[in-house]
C-alpha cells in the first residue's frame, strides 16, 4: 500500500480550512494530509488545533514555494511515496486525487498535473489569466516541446523520486511553470489530466492584479534560467 | 585640483572609517563586511593624493577632469557594494527560510 500525502499551504484560510480537510476525508481517504500553515495573521492555526487537524506550523511567512517546500521536506521525513499539492482556499477538489495517483501509477509518470483547459470543465479562471497561461504553454513548449496546457496549476501529484528534489530544491514564489520546465529539462517525465475547479471560495489570491506583470517576466526569467542552467 | 579639494574629501573618508572602527569595537558591524568600504577608502584617498596618476588615466580615458574620475571610481565601488548585498540577502533568505521550515518540522514532532 502506498503512502500518500495531501500538503495543504495554508495563509489565512481560516474561512475555508475546515472545509478543505472535511472533503479531503470524505473524497480521498486513502491519503494522509499536512497543513502547513505559513504564520497565518488570522485564526487558521486555532481552528486546526481545535480540531485537530495534522498541522506544521513555519515561524515566519515563507511565502507559497517556501510553504509547499516544506510539505516536501515533511514528505521525505516521513517515507511518504507520492504527494499532492491541494490549496486551502478550496480551488481544487479531493474527488480528483484518486485518478491523479492512479494516473501516476499506471502511466508511470514522475508528475499529474490536474489541468483545467484539458476539457475545459469547471471555473476557468478569468480572461487576463488565461491569457497568461496560454503564453507559459507556448513557452515551455518552444523550450522543451511539451504541451502542458495548465501551467499554472497547483494541483499536481509527483512521486519519491521528485519529493527529495522539490525537498531540496523550490522556488520561493510563482513555482509551478519554472518547475515543470525543470522536470522536464531534468528528462522526468510530465503529463496532466483533466479536473475541474472551482472558484476560490474564500481568502486572497497570492497574485493581485498589479502583481501579474512582475510575476509573468519572473517567470518567463526563471525559466530561461532553467533552461541556461542545463540539467 | 585644489590643495583644499583634497583635504575635504580626506577629512570625509578618516571620519567615515573612524566611525566604521567604532562601530567594530562595540560588535555592531562586522569586519567581514566593511572589508569592501576599507577598499573604497583606501582607492579614493590614493586617487586624492596622487594627482599625477590621476590625470594620466584620466586622459587615458578621455575624461576632461580628473576629479570627474574620483567620482566615477568612487560610484562604481559604491555599485559594486550595493550590489553585494543584495547577493548577501540572497545567501540570507534562503538560509533563514531552511532555518525556519526545520523549526516548523522539529516542533512538529514534539506535540
Amino acid at each position: 500500500m502506498l503512502k500518500k500525502l495531501i500538503i495543504i499551504p495554508a495563509y489565512n484560510e481560516s474561512s475555508n480550512i475546515e472545509g478543505t480537510v472535511a472533503a479531503i476525508k470524505k473524497d480521498a481517504p486513502d491519503f494522509d494530509y499536512v497543513i502547513i500553515n505559513d504564520c497565518s495573521t488570522d485564526n487558521t492555526l486555532e481552528i486546526c488545533h481545535k480540531n485537530n487537524f495534522n498541522v506544521v506550523s513555519l515561524p515566519i511567512n515563507l511565502g507559497i514555494g517556501g510553504a509547499v517546500q516544506t510539505g516536501y521536506l515533511y514528505a521525505k521525513k516521513y517515507g511518504y511515496d507520492l504527494a499532492v499539492q491541494v490549496d486551502g482556499d478550496g480551488q481544487h477538489n479531493p474527488a480528483f486525487l484518486s485518478k491523479m495517483a492512479n494516473e501516476l501509477i499506471e502511466s508511470n509518470v514522475n508528475m499529474v498535473i490536474g489541468s483545467r483547459f484539458l476539457e475545459k470543465e469547471g471555473f476557468q479562471s478569468s480572461f487576463m489569466r488565461r491569457v497568461g497561461i496560454r503564453y507559459f504553454t507556448r513557452l515551455i513548449r518552444m523550450l522543451t516541446g511539451k504541451k502542458i496546457t495548465d501551467a499554472t496549476s497547483g494541483l499536481r501529484m509527483i512521486d519519491r523520486n521528485i519529493i527529495e528534489l522539490f525537498a531540496n530544491d523550490y522556488p520561493d514564489d510563482y513555482p509551478e511553470p519554472e518547475t515543470i520546465v525543470s522536470l522536464l529539462n531534468k528528462g522526468y517525465s510530465v503529463k496532466e489530466i483533466p479536473v475541474v475547479m472551482n472558484e476560490r471560495q474564500g481568502g486572497v489570491s497570492s497574485i493581485s492584479a498589479t502583481k501579474s506583470v512582475y510575476y509573468m517576466i519572473k517567470v518567463t526569467l526563471a525559466i530561461l534560467f532553467v533552461k541556461l542552467r542545463g540539467k | 585640483m585644489t590643495q583644499t579639494a583634497s583635504l575635504f574629501i580626506s577629512i570625509v573618508i578618516v571620519l567615515f572609517v573612524a566611525y566604521s572602527f567604532h562601530l567594530i569595537k562595540k560588535d555592531k558591524l562586522s569586519i567581514r563586511y566593511s572589508l569592501s568600504w576599507y577598499i573604497l577608502s583606501v582607492i579614493l584617498l590614493i586617487a586624492v593624493w596622487v594627482p599625477n596618476l590621476l590625470v594620466v588615466l584620466a586622459n587615458l580615458l578621455g575624461i576632461y577632469s580628473p576629479m570627474n574620475l574620483v567620482f566615477f571610481v568612487g560610484f562604481c565601488l559604491s555599485l559594486w557594494i550595493l550590489f553585494s548585498l543584495t547577493r548577501i540577502v540572497s545567501i540570507q533568505s534562503s538560509k533563514i527560510k531552511s532555518l525556519a521550515q526545520q523549526i516548523a518540522l522539529s516542533e512538529k514532532k514534539d506535540d
